[in-house]
């Protein structure tokens, strides 16, 4: 589905019909499930925000700029309802590990079991690196890396100029190698 | 002693690592290449199954005015295709009558603000019991409470706002739960808006002789 | 030979009118009903409304589901205010805060209305000085003096003071007159804030600086510094033509109350 697709979509559901919204929900409930995965306190917190983000972005469809892109505006529409969560709720109500713990826990490390725990733990490892990440930062980063945006989308997303989400991005990674070595170093002397 | 083991070096060994050979300058470089490669490789967790019709479920058809409709028709950036050699003629017709009418078309307001002024940190506080939401508005922000919304600090009655404004006047004005208009009781110049509140006003001054 | 000249001519002129057709005709193509928004917006975009404040109402008025009669009633407002030469975005932000602050249409009307007259009675006043005859007012200076009414002077304060202030810089006059209004909320001196301005605009010494008179003020009587101290080092300074920093070094400020930066709001309190 292309940009065009998404404004003939957008076309529909303005003259009526809500189905058409249908296509925009399935290809962007991903990356807002996760975006609110990594501020909320449970799967279900976070599967309310995505709903409220979609239902937010049905509601001010009428205000979306014909020829813009779509998943800029509504990931900026995402954000904000995650920045409202995390003000209201504490971090410690923080959601686990992106990933599943059976692929981690029983493994008996035969070789090729031994490659996959160890690729699971990297990304626990920047996981938690990325945690400590200001909000902002942090999604700069996997708009940039993860959802391989444009300068300019993330932007838009970020509600930010050109430059400061340039700043972002290039400060996200500093931060964030700082954290990826301080949390090895850390595992490292409590396993001894 | 135990060498201290290098994480990006794990990185760079690792499955997730299937790097073609790209020369780096030096460690640092190499570090955050292993980063980004790892952030590329994430794994996304799944939305949950159903959320799509939920979310549908939950709409009503949109009504919009036909005048709506037709602004963002206008709006919307058209592609026109055509074959330059074959057009060159017609194209320099065009060409001169956009001249002309960039000439003698109607000017444009400048809105004001260059966009490379410098801007200058000011704290907003407010205390207030039991709101549910405050936001600042202002000649700064189109007056839209969306746009600055405070937050609470530890004692949930006192609200906070950190922003950057350009040196100048601004009128301004704190919106509670969206309806409830207060002035800053701090500050000592007000504006009558016109609907029987008072907004308060602030200077804001880069120069010495008035940061104070 | 001519044949092919006209041939030729006749090829351009109809290749000239087949892209026009062509351009033209794919807009025509599937084009709505007009409707009385579209014609008021047209009409003031014709009068020479900018558009991104056309587009600023239009945003709004989506924003806040606002009924058609009532966006044309805007739109026509903003026209009038464009005819008269008058500033735009003083009377949009004058429709964003009262949308934002949930006032009813009707009162936003009425006061944008009462806003017009403002400027309108500002513009009668300047017209009877001799410097106004000679110069156009920047719209920025006319906001300033429009908004002293809304600062708590009185309409015959203001003329009084236009009237009799000998300057022939009308950005000076501006920033008096707004001095004028702040210097009369924190209740200084009257009597010498008239001395102070009027010493500045005849010594054409009020320069932008001096935007921060009021503030520094009030920050002055909060120390107890009397109204005649004040009066009589921003007269000095004045007429001597020294800066603005010198005359808040002779009020006793030191360099680091001149680099803190302001903070606004602390003491601000409601009890529900």
């Amino acid at each position: 589905m292309d940009g065009n697709d998404e404004q003939s979509c957008i076309d529909r559901v303005l003259r009526g019909e809500v189905n058409a919204f249908g296509p925009l929900v399935e290809r962007y409930q991903k990356p807002i499930f996760n975006l609110m995965c990594r501020v909320a306190g449970s799967p279900d917190s976070a599967a309310d925000l995505t709903q409220d983000t979609f239902i937010r972005a049905y509601q001010k469809l009428e205000r979306f700029h014909p020829g813009k892109r779509f998943f800029p505006w509504l990931y900026s529409i995402g954000l904000n309802l995650a920045r409202d969560f995390a003000r209201k709720n504490t971090r410690d109500l923080k959601t686990g590990s992106t990933l599943d713990p059976e692929s981690i826990s029983g493994c008996n490390y035969p070789g090729d079991q031994h490659d996959s725990m160890c690729a699971s733990l990297e990304f626990v490892r920047l996981e938690k690196a990325l945690d400590e990440l200001p909000l902002i930062y942090r999604e700069a980063l996997i708009l940039r890396y993860h959802d391989e945006c444009s300068m300019r989308d993330i932007a838009e997303a970020l509600s930010l100029s050109l430059s400061a989400a340039k700043m972002r991005v290039h400060r996200g990674l500093e931060m964030l190698r700082e954290n990826y070595k301080g949390g090895i170093h850390g595992t490292q002397k409590r396993s001894i | 002693m135990e060498r201290k083991k290098d994480p990006f070096e794990q990185l760079a060994q690792g499955p997730s690592a299937k790097f073609e050979n790209t020369p780096c300058e030096n460690n640092e470089n190499q570090e955050i290449l292993a980063l980004k490669r790892l952030i590329h490789s994430m794994p996304e967790k799944e939305a949950p199954a159903g959320l799509t019709e939920s979310i549908l479920s939950s709409l009503e058809p949109k009504i919009i005015p036909r005048w709506l409709l037709i602004y963002r028709w206008a709006l919307r950036p058209r592609t026109v295709t055509f074959q330059p050699l074959k057009l060159v003629p017609a194209a320099m017709v065009l060409v001169l009558g956009l001249a002309i009418a960039i000439q003698f078309g109607p000017g444009r307001e400048d809105r004001g603000g260059t966009g490379h002024e410098e801007l200058i940190p000011v704290t907003f506080t407010l205390s207030y019991q039991r709101a549910e939401r405050v936001s600042v508005v202002g000649s700064f922000n189109q007056w839209n409470p969306a746009s600055h919304k405070m937050h609470q600090l530890g004692n949930r009655n006192t609200w906070v706002l950190e922003l950057r404004l350009p040196a100048g006047r601004h009128e301004y004005a704190f919106l509670v739960d969206g309806k409830v208009v207060v002035a800053d009781q701090s500050s000592p110049f007000y504006q009558s808006d016109g609907f029987g509140n008072r907004n308060s006003v602030l200077f804001v001054n880069r120069d010495e002789p008035a940061n104070i | 030979m001519n044949q092919q000249i006209f041939r030729y001519s006749f090829t351009l002129f109809l290749a000239a009118f087949l892209v026009a057709s062509m351009v033209s005709f794919s807009y025509v193509q599937g084009q709505p009903a007009d409707s009385s928004v579209t014609a008021s917006v047209r009409a003031a975009r014709e009068a020479g409304v900018p558009e991104t404040s056309l587009n600023r109402l239009l945003m709004l008025a989506v924003d806040h589901r606002l009924e058609d009669d009532g966006v044309v009633r805007l739109v026509n407002f903003l026209q009038t205010v464009q005819t008269e030469n008058l500033p735009i975005d003083p009377f949009m932000g004058k429709i964003e805060e009262g949308l934002a602050k949930q006032v009813p249409l009707n009162t936003i009307a009425a006061v944008l209305a009462q806003k017009l007259d403002d400027y309108r009675f500002v513009k009668s006043v300047l017209a009877r000085t001799k410097t106004a005859k000679d110069q156009e007012i920047s719209h920025q200076d006319l906001n300033r003096m429009v908004g002293s009414l809304d600062a708590g002077v009185s309409r015959e304060e203001l003329a009084r003071f236009i009237l009799e202030a000998s300057t022939e810089d009308l950005s000076m006059l501006a920033r008096a007159t707004e001095s004028m209004a702040l210097l009369k909320q924190i209740r200084f001196d009257e009597s010498l804030t008239e001395e102070i301005l009027f010493t500045g605009l005849r010594r054409n010494s009020l320069t932008p600086s001096w935007d921060y008179l009021a503030r520094v003020v009030a920050t002055a009587k909060r120390r107890q510094i009397s109204d005649d101290e004040i009066a009589s080092a921003a007269r000095e300074a004045l007429e001597m033509n020294r800066s603005f920093a010198d005359f808040m070094t002779d009020l006793g400020f030191t360099p680091r109350d001149l680099r803190h930066g302001p903070a606004v709001g602390r003491s601000g309190r409601r009890d529900q």
